[in-house]
């Protein structure tokens, strides 16, 4: 069974007095494995932020299901919800996301604290992740105080500290410079190959060639994708370049 | 584009950001109607031909000062408010393409609006009310039937410029500062001055060493007269206080409750603890401000409403007989005088009785342990001398009194205390020895009690002339007068209606004054209707003040919240993304406003709780001497005032939580 099925999935926005209706998602199918890297790509408007949104659970489809390990996402009862997203979902959004309130430490653990973990658990989870994504020595700083790099890494640590089951990354490298980028992506690469699945959002032909397989969206339905096998990350690259080339034909925008 | 295009677009500003511009036009509205109230109060003709009226015209006129002082201040902090919230936008017209002038076009419409909504409401307000507040000031003073309420016209125009000229200042305020900036520094206007500043717990030290130094002052008051010194320096030790706790203080409690892992890392106080710290060091003054004038308003009013209350009660203490005339001995004949007294008493229709007369001699002085020594001024102003009021009374004045035949020796003498029962067998005044022979609480003549001496002591000497000499020595450091005379005071009490009994010390005072120049008159009636204008009009006066802080308050906090709900939004969105139950966003919000809006309250009463003393003993100056009375009244006023507190919190999260959660 696949950790992640998408079955059918629509979404009709309709606008405040039911006149205009706007359809984002029309038939998306498809699954992710348990240790899966996928990229999702697509044009501005093809409906890629509406599907994470789904995915993450912060918004219901009009027809079709997401399972997760099993569970129908919009079957969860709204006062579940929060804890079953904390506790199997983790999240890397463009913007951070982080609180100017927290320090480092406080932001990563937020998500226990959430749950109501004891402290001690807390203690012994954060140093060794932290080392892992080099942050170690920025724990007691705010985010304010450190580089995009810096933060983006934060926020990866926040997103792996409950052991979510499903790391969703919204355009991860969206606001960080291309060497920032380059390291947050090698940092992906080693957290798939200890196992964490990972679905990825992104605009970034170099960020989707990390991926192990590349969903390409365009008008709300999966129109192709790619697989990376055993091909080396630069012959991925001219891949999805070549068959973003093909799809401009057909009117999209590569960003 | 033609002009309306601009007063479209102003017209539409104010509707989009009515969430603070409705207080914000309410507010002035209060203020505006307070001040064209005061004034029409103050310089209307209505109310002069009443005696005592001028203190009441002035005590306005004060009011008026204040108000519009406070006025200025206020609208200003406000508008700052407003401006700070809409930089952004503004900074906006500029990069769509509107030009300066236009954009200060907008600005002057909508400065033009809300000043106009604010002002004229307020006047028709002043109009429409005026006569209802007019009739209760009337009812709570006691003045006469006959005043009328004159609207004078010139009140209008008075106000009106007065606070078009304010805001029309604030107006040219904002254009300087976006003639002065850059549309990329408006971009960023709301995110400036929030810089962390760092706090060091010596600053905490310094706040709370403030605050028990003024606390100590307040407490360790004995003498009322030290009180009225030593209540400033101890306000501003509290001022100063508060301002440092609030700054320092609270970041390095919320710091150790941060360092008690076990504490900090639960899911309530995670959010609320680190949401504090970053808000104390932004707000601390601000809410130091709400605090200090919540202390105000609740010292104001409970102590006017002390006074008032009480007013009869404190005026009856302070004269035990209806009528007390005082003068120095010889300067009339005692004779002429009584039959005056009878001879306009009966052209009144009042009834005089317990007709008094005694020739004493009274001086201050220290005592204890059987010694009495004369008093310095040190002493006097000292503030935890206590002093007593002697009363000398020769030995026949005594016999005449109590009908009895006492004799003393040149070293005996009778004497009492008024309150304290603690006579000893002998007494040692001015380094002279005496036999306390007996008692002298006998003599039937109710001198009241001077409230701002510890007691009373009544000594009944042989020889006049060594009460001259006792009394000229321990005067001898406060005047230069002779004292070679007795004093000779008269009491009696009359009967009858009262406004004949009105009418009647009316004249007394006249008659009396015709036959000694420097006699000194008290009536009983005279001074009631003195206090109901007084006290009447403090409570008026303090209880509009109170008002007007309160509605200052109110808004401050208000904005406040406001503007913290919009910067707090998007903590709860990532919260809430990073799941963060709705429910659990709730519970935190509530404690965390909660918290801000408690501690200057809970500030304000442990300040009240600690001048409780110190108001007492001022309030003994106007010889308001019953403490419960006070404690009552304040009591109700922070009752009362705690309702509202609550309410304004209520609408204020209710506020809050709909920006936060949209």
């Amino acid at each position: 069974m696949p950790l992640l099925e998408v079955n059918n999935l629509k979404k009709i926005y309709t606008t405040r007095f039911g006149g205009q209706q706007c359809q984002a998602l029309s038939q998306v199918n498809f699954s992710v494995e348990e240790g899966e890297y996928v990229a999702i790509m697509g044009a501005s408007g093809s409906g890629k932020t509406t599907l994470l949104n789904i995915l993450a659970s912060l918004d219901k489809p009009t027809a079709g299901e997401v399972r997760l390990d099993g569970t129908v996402l919009s079957k969860i009862s709204d006062s579940k919800i929060s804890a079953f997203r904390r506790e199997n979902l983790g999240f890397v959004f463009q913007d951070f996301n982080l609180l100017d309130t927290f320090s480092v430490k406080d932001n990563i653990l937020l998500p226990l604290v959430l749950s109501r973990k004891q402290y001690k658990e807390m203690e012994e989870r954060v140093m060794p992740l932290a080392k892992r994504l080099q942050i170690d020595s920025l724990l007691d700083k705010f985010p304010y105080e450190i580089s995009g790099g810096q933060k983006q890494r934060t926020a990866v640590a926040r997103a792996l500290i409950t052991n979510p089951k499903l790391i969703l990354a919204d355009e991860p490298t969206g606001a960080l410079d291309s060497k920032a980028a380059q390291n947050l992506l090698q940092i992906f690469d080693q957290i798939n190959e200890s196992g964490q699945t990972i679905l990825m959002v992104t605009h970034s032909t170099q960020a989707a060639s990390h991926a192990k397989r590349v969903l390409f969206i365009k008008d709300g339905e999966v129109y192709n994708q790619l697989y990376r096998g055993n091909q080396t990350q630069e012959e991925m690259f001219r891949k999805i370049v070549s068959t973003l080339t093909v799809l401009a034909d057909g009117g999209v925008d590569i960003g | 584009m033609g002009k309306s295009f601009y007063l479209k677009l102003a017209v539409t500003n104010l509707k989009k950001n009515r969430n603070a511009y409705i207080p914000y036009i309410l507010a002035g509205m209060g203020m505006v109607f307070t001040y064209v109230l005061f004034l029409l109060l103050s310089e209307g003709k209505g109310i002069t031909n009443v005696v005592g009226a001028e203190t009441l015209q002035i005590m306005f006129e004060m009011g008026a000062a204040v108000i519009s002082i406070f006025s200025v201040i206020f609208i200003f902090y406000a508008n700052g408010f407003l401006m700070k919230r809409r930089k952004k936008e503004i900074a906006l017209y500029g990069i769509l393409g509107l030009e300066r002038k236009h954009v200060g076009l907008v600005m002057l419409y909508e400065s033009l609006i809300a000043g106009l909504i604010s002002v004229i409401s307020g006047m028709v307000l002043g109009l429409l009310f005026g006569k209802l507040f007019f009739m209760l000031l009337m009812k709570i003073t006691r003045i006469a039937e006959g005043s009328k309420f004159i609207i004078d016209t010139s009140v209008f125009t008075k106000t009106f410029l007065f606070f078009m000229a304010v805001y029309l200042a604030t107006l040219l305020w904002n254009q300087l500062q976006v003639r002065l900036s850059k549309p990329i520094e408006l971009l960023k206007g709301e995110e400036i001055g929030q810089k962390e500043k760092r706090s060091t717990p010596i600053l905490a030290i310094i706040g709370l060493g403030l605050l028990a130094a003024g606390y100590y002052m307040a407490l360790n008051i004995v003498n009322p007269l030290a009180a009225i010194n030593r209540f400033f320096i101890a306000v501003l030790l509290v001022i100063a206080g508060t301002y440092y706790t609030f700054r320092a203080g609270s970041i390095v409690i919320l710091k150790l409750l941060k360092k008690n892992k076990r504490y900090y890392y639960q899911t309530n106080h995670f959010i609320t603890v680190s949401g504090m710290i970053h808000r104390m060091k932004q707000n601390a003054t601000g809410l130091a401000n709400i605090c200090i004038l919540s202390t105000m308003v609740l010292v104001t009013l409970s102590t006017t409403i002390a006074l008032f209350v009480g007013q009869e009660k404190m005026i009856e203490e302070s004269n035990p007989t209806d009528y007390y005339l005082n003068m120095e001995e010889g300067t009339v004949s005692q004779v002429e005088l009584k039959e005056t007294v009878y001879e306009v008493a009966q052209k009144h229709n009042v009834t005089i009785s317990n007709y008094k007369d005694i020739r004493i001699k009274g001086a201050i002085a220290s005592y204890s342990d059987g010694t009495m020594k004369g008093v310095d001024r040190e002493i006097m102003l000292g503030s935890n001398s206590k002093y007593y009021s002697v009363i000398f009374i020769p030995l026949t004045e005594y016999n005449k009194l109590t009908g009895k035949n006492v004799n003393l020796e040149e070293n005996e003498v009778l004497m009492s205390f008024a309150i304290h029962k603690s006579t000893k067998k002998n007494v040692k005044v001015l380094e002279e020895n005496y036999t306390v022979k007996g008692a002298c609480d006998d003599i039937g003549i109710n001198m009241g009690q001077d409230v701002t001496a510890y007691d009373s002591i009544y000594m009944v000497f042989k020889n006049e002339n060594r009460i001259l000499d006792i009394v000229m020595k321990m005067s001898e450091e406060f005047t230069t007068n002779s004292h070679d005379m007795l004093e000779y005071n008269v009491y009696f009490d009359a009967e009858g209606e009262y406004e004949d009994r009105l009418a009647c010390a009316g004249e007394m005072k006249e008659v009396t004054y015709n036959m000694v120049k420097g006699r000194y008159f008290a009536n009983i009636d005279l001074s009631k209707e003195d206090g109901y204008k007084l006290f009447g009009g403090l409570v008026f006066l303090g209880f509009f003040l109170g008002i007007i802080f309160l509605l200052a308050m109110v808004m401050i906090i208000y904005f406040k919240q406001i503007s913290e709900g919009f910067e707090d939004r998007k903590r709860f969105e990532i919260l809430n993304k990073v799941g963060l139950d709705k429910k659990d966003v709730k519970k935190t919000i509530n404690k965390q406003i909660i918290q801000v809006f408690f501690l200057p309250l809970l500030g304000a009463i442990i300040h009240v709780a600690f001048a409780f003393k110190m108001i007492t003993k001022l309030l003994l100056i106007f010889n308001l001497s019953d403490t419960s009375l006070i404690f009552y009244c304040t009591l109700i006023t922070i009752a009362i005032f705690a309702v509202i507190y609550i309410f304004v919190f209520k609408m204020t999260a209710k506020a809050y939580y709909r920006i936060v959660n949209r």
